[in-house]
């Protein structure tokens, strides 16, 4: 996965919203552009994933036998999911140094390169959508879950990382409070199932931030 | 057979994978494969005894995630695990060497994490001391992605033990790992530190790691090692694609090119290592040649000193009474820029003095170190003439620094050399003594002799010492200025060292400087002179240097000159402030702020610094922050206004600071991201918008200790803390601080902020106020300093 490839499918408008900016603005919108420009030179997309059987067990979702994930909202998202997708994706460490320097020089820019690369990882989750799609032509996705949504404890995270051996892998780590580092950095789950799914899309019903989101008190919503 | 026996040898062999092996046993993923160590022993041992049957003459234990982080939840302590692993490997060692093998702690270090760098040590000296213990016969560090914990882990390795050490990282095929760090980076430091061996580990197939590795050859001396993986895995099976007799002939023929340890990593299983050993029977070894010019280096970029190299040397309080105010005031922020600021003109190493008799020097040091490495990539040149401070840098700095500086006084010599040999860094030696300056271009030569003596007798090599001959004021001893420049080419034809010199002194006391510097400059180059010390931001000496660059061939078929001057002539100065149509106000407003400045620049010669701020500053952010509220404006253009006026702030700071006026401040606060969060640019916003209300922000970063904050609002006696945090997991870290705040300084105030946060839980976790974003932690702020009331 290429950080032009991943550049080139960024949509402004997620940018604009990432760095505050709800409504039409046109230097604001070039400075989106231009950070997406900027970053396509930084970026190092890396990603590494696996296709896991999924067990449903009382004490959570067992994938492959090794990984536990408790969460009633992730059983009730893979019910009638045999298999999952775990992915794991960061832009890397050079990412996060860019933009600290940009803070120095120039804080509303490093504002939208910040935004941007946030809109960049989701990128590259589609992207990696997409090639599941290609591997599992007659499979139904479900949403991507996260650790940390619903009543998944984000706590999971080191270990669903040593499931899939990313610290080797693509050097993505969490800290000791979950935070995955490098910074912009995503985990989630796919459920894959021969039927029609009931979570296909994001919604704000299993959000635990839905009642004092900043997006949702303006109408709007965080996801695509 | 002894280790030492064993180094002598043309090539040894290493071992193959152990993951992959324990795999093949069907271990799950995600398991801490050194449990095994005491749960399935026997396997472990068929392993190592297996490698040993192939030809293996160093088995690594199975050690590599031994940690008390990766342990941590096993039930099972370091001690334990390596202990049972090392007797393992020496069960099966047969005449082979057991190595204790570290590998990473699996978490991200500072700047990228929120490990640092000591603890990563206390980590890595665990391993190590129970390694000593249990009988090692050597250690292994191996799968570093970050150059930062390799240093961790080497420090580590030398200061709790005397075993050989080898180190080995990981690269992708762009030749930089995952940290950016690149691979003469990685060897210049690892050489630096001590290793007895350099090299690659996992990363790619041999052949593309084999020629990686040639990159090492380039700036080592040391005996280079190659553990590649067996190709790369597919993506659905996790195979590897390369099998044993390919990988073999790639190893063979990095043999042939210089590498001496071989072996294989993921992938790679007893089938691999035995056709390893057929093939290279017959090859003959390459013994490497012996490296004479200098390189220094941070994490992610080497800098070879084959030509002339600027040192810039802004970051330092002489004569800076800016400066001077940042270091008082704790602003990192404005040492951060003055880095960039001379990187960007041109600079390839930056000074670093912050020397103030006011503060802790070391404890300032060790700061501005860390923090200047996690924005710039220019090596560094520790500039301090404390012991402490000089080691204190030179242990936490990310690369091969320059220690700036000894003398020929004894006293001086046989303190600093030993630590600029322990950290394997290059010395400035000045050639002045407890006599003073000399006079006499031989004088000056018989110091310079002194000191590289002295320090070859360290062993500290030729190439890593520097000379400063000195530059004496031509105004009041005019003649010295030829012996300068003659004791330079002594130096570098005669004693074979480089050559490092501050310019700018020359001038002192006569008209047209800049044209006396230049002149100066350009004969120090001709004599020799490869290190000049100097401003970058003035383009006078830079052209010079490019021009001498070019005309000494070191710029070949004039590339950069033209590249640089090739265009049009460049703009030689910023549009005049009276051409500008806009107010100050406007300025600020419209978020310009290079107009701002001049704008604040002209005002200031007939207006008070203080009727600038109240009428034109503060206005245009307020009629910004007003229209922000009711979502007329968006936060990027809050900023811009907000960086227009810190622009404007910075000239009015500047000139009151060179007329001897300390600043006004309409309060003190202080900002910081609470403990175990690593979240700051929203912190840093409403930083930038306290600044431009007047008020002095105390940045205490991210990932901050509760003691630390209450520490500071203490000593520094401030009246209102900030805290953000970002995640569910660390709003408990920030209820602690505010519980330890309201113990140890009742009538301190404390507003919170951070997305996860809301009124009622801010109000529930103790804080006194709750701020939704930047715009409303200056109204707190005013209120509570009694404004707008």
């Amino acid at each position: 996965m290429t950080a032009e490839r991943v550049c080139t499918r960024i949509p402004l408008s997620e940018v604009m919203r990432y760095a505050g900016c709800h409504g039409h603005d046109e230097r604001a919108e070039q400075m989106a552009a231009d950070s997406i420009q900027a970053l396509s030179s930084v970026i190092r997309p890396r990603v590494v994933s696996k296709v896991c059987r999924v067990t449903q067990t009382p004490d959570g979702c067992l994938f492959d036998d090794a990984l536990l994930i408790p969460g009633n909202d992730l059983s009730a998202l893979l019910n009638g999911c045999d298999q999952a997708a775990l992915l794991a994706c960061t832009l890397s460490a050079q990412t996060d140094a860019f933009i600290r320097k940009a803070e120095l020089s120039d804080l509303s820019n490093a504002l939208f390169l910040d935004s941007c690369a946030t809109a960049a990882v989701e990128v590259v989750c589609d992207l990696f959508e997409e090639e599941l799609q290609s591997r599992y032509p007659d499979m139904k996705r479900t949403m991507r879950y996260s650790p940390g949504y619903g009543d998944v404890p984000i706590t999971v995270q080191e270990e669903f990382l040593s499931f899939l051996d990313a610290p080797r892998k693509i050097g993505l780590c969490a800290t000791a409070s979950s935070i995955l580092t490098p910074r912009k950095s995503v985990t989630a789950i796919i459920g894959l199932s021969k039927t029609e799914v009931s979570h296909a899309k994001r919604s704000c019903e299993t959000c635990n931030l839905k009642d004092h989101c900043q997006f949702r008190q303006k109408g709007d919503f965080c996801g695509r | 057979m002894d280790v030492k026996t064993l180094f002598d040898q043309p090539f040894i062999l290493l071992d193959g994978a152990m993951g992959t092996m324990l795999q093949q046993k069907g271990v799950k993923p995600g398991t801490v494969m050194e449990t095994l160590s005491i749960t399935a022993p026997e396997w472990i041992e068929d392993i190592h005894r297996a490698y040993r049957a192939a030809g293996s003459e160093i088995l690594y234990a199975n050690t590599f995630g031994a940690n008390r982080l990766k342990l941590e939840k096993t039930g099972y302590s370091v001690e334990q695990i390596v202990s049972a692993s090392i007797s393992i490997a020496k069960r099966a060692a047969d005449g082979a060497l057991c190595a204790l093998d570290i590998g990473p702690t699996g978490k991200l270090l500072e700047p990228n994490g929120s490990l640092s760098f000591e603890e990563a040590y206390e980590v890595f000296a665990e391993v190590v001391k129970a390694g000593v213990s249990a009988g090692a016969d050597l250690i292994v560090i191996e799968t570093m992605t970050d150059l930062y914990e390799m240093r961790a882990a080497l420090l580590a390795a030398k200061e709790h033990s005397t075993l050989p050490v080898l180190c080995t990282m990981t690269f992708e095929a762009d030749g930089r790992t995952f940290t950016g760090t690149d691979i003469r980076s990685a060897a210049i430091s690892m050489t630096a530190l001590g290793a007895d061996a350099v090299g690659i580990n996992c990363s790619l197939g041999p052949k593309e790691a084999g020629l990686l590795v040639q990159t090492m050859h380039e700036v080592t001396d040391l005996p280079t090692i190659l553990k590649p993986n067996a190709g790369l895995p597919d993506p659905e099976t996790g195979a590897y694609d390369v099998d044993a007799l390919q990988f073999a002939v790639d190893i063979a023929a990095a043999a042939s090119n210089g590498v001496s340890f071989i072996g294989g990593c993921c992938g790679t299983t007893p089938a691999y290592i035995r056709a390893v050993k057929q093939a290279i029977a017959n090859i003959k070894p390459v013994r490497q040649a012996k490296k004479d010019a200098l390189f220094v280096c941070s994490a992610t970029k080497a800098v070879p000193i084959d030509r002339v190299r600027v040192i810039g040397e802004r970051i330092n309080p002489t004569g800076k009474k800016r400066f001077k105010e940042a270091l008082l005031n704790r602003e990192i922020d404005y040492i951060l820029s003055q880095g960039l600021s001379q990187v960007e003109a041109g600079a390839d190493i930056l000074d670093v003095n912050v020397g103030l008799p006011q503060i802790d020097e070391t404890e300032m040091m060790v700061t501005v170190v860390k923090a200047l490495q996690s924005v710039v990539d220019a090596p560094l040149q520790i500039d301090s003439s404390s012991k402490e401070a000089i080691a204190c840098a030179l242990r936490v700095y990310n690369g091969k620094a320059i220690v700036n500086s000894v003398n020929g006084d004894d006293e001086v010599l046989d303190t600093v050399l030993p630590l600029v040999k322990q950290y394997g860094a290059a010395v400035v030696g000045l050639t002045l003594d407890a006599g003073g300056i000399r006079k006499t271009t031989e004088e000056r030569f018989a110091i310079a002799k002194k000191i590289v003596d002295r320090a070859l007798s360290y062993g500290i090599p030729r190439r890593d010492i520097c000379i400063d001959c000195l530059t004496l004021t031509a105004s009041a001893e005019q003649e010295a200025a030829m012996e300068t420049i003659r004791a330079v080419r002594m130096v570098r034809e005669q004693l074979g060292v480089n050559a490092v010199l501050g310019v700018s002194n020359i001038s002192f006391g006569l008209p047209n400087r800049p044209l006396v510097n230049r002149t100066f400059l350009t004969l120090a180059m001709g004599a020799g002179l490869n290190l000049p010390i100097m401003n970058p931001n003035d383009t006078e000496m830079m052209d010079a240097v490019r021009a001498y660059a070019m005309l000494a061939c070191d710029d070949l078929h004039a590339n950069e000159f033209v590249a640089h001057y090739g265009a049009d002539t460049p703009q030689k100065k910023a549009e005049p402030a009276a051409s500008s149509t806009h107010t100050l106000h406007d300025a600020v407003f419209h978020g310009l702020r290079t107009e701002a400045a001049s704008l604040t620049k002209a005002l200031l010669s007939d207006t008070d610094p203080m009727t600038i701020v109240n009428t034109m500053l503060i206005p245009a952010l307020d009629k910004a922050g007003a229209l922000f509220e009711t979502g007329k404006l968006f936060l990027p253009q809050l900023i811009q206004c907000a960086q227009a006026a810190q622009a404007s702030f910075g000239v009015i700071r500047e000139t009151m600071a060179s007329q001897g006026n300390t600043s006004v401040s309409k309060g003190k606060i202080i900002l910081a991201t609470v403990k175990g969060d690593i979240h700051d640019i929203g912190k840093n916003i409403v930083k930038v918008l306290l600044e431009n209300y007047g008020f002095t922000v105390i940045d205490l970063g991210r990932d901050v200790a509760p003691e630390r904050i209450v520490q500071t609002a203490i000593e520094m006696d401030v009246p209102l803390v900030g805290l953000s945090a970002l995640m569910t997991t660390t709003l408990q870290s920030m209820e602690q601080t505010i519980a330890l705040l309201k113990q140890k300084k009742p009538d301190c105030v404390v507003m919170v902020g951070g997305a996860v946060l809301t009124e009622e839980y801010a109000q529930k976790i103790g804080a006194d106020y709750y701020s939704k974003d930047a715009k409303q932690s200056v109204d707190i702020a005013q209120h509570i300093f009694g404004e707008n009331e």
